[in-house]
């Protein structure tokens, strides 16, 4: 084996793979087609547009604290997994007797629109977090307190709603202010009396991404796999 | 092999002792930053993994909030520890298999500072809260352009002593070695392209940083891994590599598999469906090259000539348990990567156990062999203490055991609770417990086994290893027939000289 040989065979071993499994599906995703609503399977008509309501800028002080490290964000079809069964993941299950539609939906690539980087993530110690607005917000209207509120006790305190969890109170991301000119304070004890305990911008723009987390307009079939195969 | 030949001819030795003093403050500084580094991820790794089950313990400290301290622990191994040790390997290996001496030792001493300067930054970025969340590429994005830049900087010496050799036969480590120095920029050029530059899809930068993840493990560390065995194997046993042939096909299906690995993380996530298949498959396959490797250096290794050398060389021992670890990560990949596992370990333990089996079980213990045999001879010490080696290895390999059992076997039971939907999730959270637990023992036992080598290796830099013509062996008394060869006569050949 001569080198001129082994430099034409690395650069072949290397470049199949370079460009068939790189270079064009990343070409082929940047542009990806618009989906059309489909008049007779969603009543409708028109081009499929995204909504996501919240603050994107949050995603990047999800990042930044590894949140991905415990925390996934990807409902698989179910031959790849069955968190679309898991209650209040994937969305909410139908229930035909009293109209009630099935919302429940596998991840579509339009659900990353606005991220720089989809946090598919690395293992999960904790739950999924595709539609955690959707579970934030039933846990709130329990509770009697807006969503947005429960998340900020739920980063300053995780064990307040989960007494076993292993996530990590985000304290830092909170600041002690004067009680009176305190707005939206938390209700938990400040180290000083007289003084209230309250978001920084870090944790309002965090709470905004994670807000903007669920997956519930109403998307065309053609992009859903499981409402095509059950019409 | 080229540089056995004449193993007796002073000319030769005094061609190997110029090599190795051309190259003893290069090696010395990416070995011992290398173990420094090591340190650093070993004391991380630990406290993330503690946090796993106690969240309590430094909780109030933004600092060393569980996430940041997973991705500094990640990366620092990555590119504080592993690719350090690797280029410390390369540029020694390089000089020695082409018979050239290093002429740019102060450029690779500039590049070596820049890049270490470049991951203390890094480090501190990641802690501050400047981490980009990708796991492998974790750095603030004003890192990677500068870690590349050093790269070529102490790259392009080893190239151009590739292409000036002497003409005749390439040895196997060379071909591993050259492909590592090609793929190197590859992988990190593109990948850091695809991520931070190109306007792509979220999820096909999510899909790249994985296959980055994938390629570095087998087209980067696992070549020098390889590279270090093949090397270390005929030269302290002093017999031929057991077969050529499967030497060539082992090289040549390591490189047409790695390029596809790493997507499988993806299953189930909508980009083109056949990407996190081949993904898999790829993981898969690495059974082949991994079979066909470990099996050529061990035969080569095990024969009955060389009993003695395989109970006393350190060199050796850690070369063997390398290659273990290659074949348990061929095994694993085996029964944790296939579809139907798959869906129950994709997002349990068990991937970051087989990135501790790659990075740790099989890489780091192919360096830690190659450093036990190139440190004496630049420095011209012997290692201060055999029992010193024997906690090293030992350490190590009931920790890699411990990972292996707990996070690649626990993941797959974890897995299985995540994907029963009729349970609550707290079942499958607090199954995972048990195995932080575990991981944090096996944690223990690593950090133990590194503070010991850092120690050790850091009084060799400070050359107070021993004056002795007798290499430190683990297995026992000194026999007058070094297993080594002749080459622990360097000190005289250096007095003759001097």
């Amino acid at each position: 084996m001569n080198f001129k040989t082994f430099v034409i065979g690395l650069a072949v071993a290397f470049g199949v793979p370079w460009v068939f499994a790189l270079a064009l599906p990343y070409a082929k995703m940047t542009s990806l087609e618009p989906v059309e609503f489909d008049e007779i399977q969603d009543e409708r008509t028109g081009v499929y547009e995204s909504k996501r309501v919240g603050r994107l800028d949050g995603a990047k002080h999800y990042a930044a604290n590894g949140c991905a490290s415990c925390h996934t964000q990807l409902i698989r079809p179910t031959y790849a997994g069955n968190e679309i069964h898991r209650k209040d993941w994937a969305g909410q299950p139908g229930d035909p007797a009293n109209g009630v539609p099935d919302t429940r939906r596998e991840t579509n690539p339009f659900d990353y629109d606005g991220e720089e980087f989809a946090f598919i993530g690395q293992t999960r110690i904790g739950p999924d977090l595709s539609n955690v607005a959707i579970r934030a917000e039933k846990a709130a209207a329990e509770m009697g307190i807006s969503t947005e509120q429960w998340f900020l006790r739920r980063l300053y305190d995780p064990n307040e709603f989960f007494y076993e969890t292993v996530c990590p109170p985000m304290t830092f991301m909170f600041k002690e202010v004067d009680a009176i000119s305190a707005v939206d304070a938390l209700p938990y004890e400040a180290s000083e009396e007289g003084m209230a305990i309250v978001p920084k911008s870090q944790a309002e723009s965090l709470v905004g991404y994670l807000l903007s987390l669920r997956k519930d307009e109403e998307i065309p079939a053609n992009l859903d796999p499981r409402a095509k195969s059950a019409n | 092999m080229s540089s056995n030949v004449n193993n007796s001819d002073p000319k030769d030795a005094k061609l190997r002792a110029d090599i190795d003093r051309s190259l003893r403050h290069p090696v010395m500084f990416f070995f011992t930053s290398g173990a420094l580094w090591l340190f650093v991820a070993v004391l991380l790794g630990f406290l993330g993994s503690l946090k796993n089950h106690a969240p309590g313990v430094l909780a109030d400290c933004s600092w060393f909030t569980t996430g940041r301290v997973q991705l500094a622990h990640t990366n620092i191994l990555i590119y504080g520890w592993a690719c350090q040790a690797a280029f410390g390997a390369i540029i020694w290996l390089m000089s020695r298999l082409t018979r050239k001496e290093c002429k740019n030792a102060v450029l690779i001493l500039v590049a070596g500072h820049i890049w270490n300067i470049a991951i203390t930054v890094g480090l501190l970025g990641i802690l501050w809260g400047g981490s980009t969340g990708i796991s492998w590429m974790g750095f603030p994005t004003f890192v990677w352009p500068v870690l590349l830049l050093s790269y070529f900087l102490f790259a392009a010496g080893s190239i151009v002593q590739f292409m000036v050799r002497e003409p005749g036969h390439v040895y196997i480590s060379q071909w591993y070695l050259v492909a590592a120095l090609i793929a190197f920029p590859w992988i990190f050029g593109s990948a850091h392209l695809f991520v931070f530059v190109f306007d792509g899809h979220p999820l096909m930068k999510a899909a790249v940083s994985e296959w980055y993840h994938g390629a570095l493990t087998y087209l980067f560390f696992t070549p020098v891994g390889v590279a270090c065995a093949y090397y270390l194997a005929p030269k302290v046993t002093g017999r031929p590599v057991y077969s050529y042939h499967l030497a060539m096909f082992g090289f040549w299906a390591l490189m047409v598999i790695g390029p596809w690995a790493g997507m499988q993380k993806l299953l189930g996530a909508p980009i083109p469906k056949f990407l996190p298949f081949a993904g898999a498959a790829a993981t898969i396959l690495f059974l082949i090259p991994a079979l066909t490797v470990a099996v050529n250096v061990l035969k080569t290794i095990f024969h009955e000539d060389n009993e003695m050398d395989v109970n006393q060389s350190p060199s050796l021992r850690f070369t063997i348990g390398g290659m273990v670890g290659m074949l348990l990560m061929g095994f694993c990949g085996l029964l944790l990567f296939t579809s139907g596992a798959l869906r129950a370990t994709q997002f349990s333990l068990t991937g970051y156990g087989y990135d501790i089996l790659a990075i740790y079980g099989f890489f780091s213990l192919c360096a830690f062999g190659i450093i036990y045999f190139i440190v004496p001879r630049v420095t011209l010490r012997e290692w201060l203490s055999k029992r010193f080696i024997k906690w090293h290895f030992y350490l190590s390999l009931y920790a890699i055991a411990l990972i292996v059992i707990i996070s690649m076997g626990g993941g797959y039971m974890q897995g299985i609770a995540q994907n029963a939907p009729d349970k609550p999730w707290t079942d499958a959270a607090t199954r995972t417990e048990a195995y932080a637990v575990g991981t944090t023992l096996a944690w223990g036992f690593i950090a133990l086994a590194n503070f010991v080598f850092l120690c050790h290796l850091l009084l060799m830099w400070a050359r107070l290893g021993r004056r002795s013509t007798h290499p430190t062996l683990i297995g026992g008394e000194h026999h007058a027939g070094s297993p080594h060869g002749p080459e622990g006569d360097l000190e005289k050949i250096q007095a003759a000289n001097a």
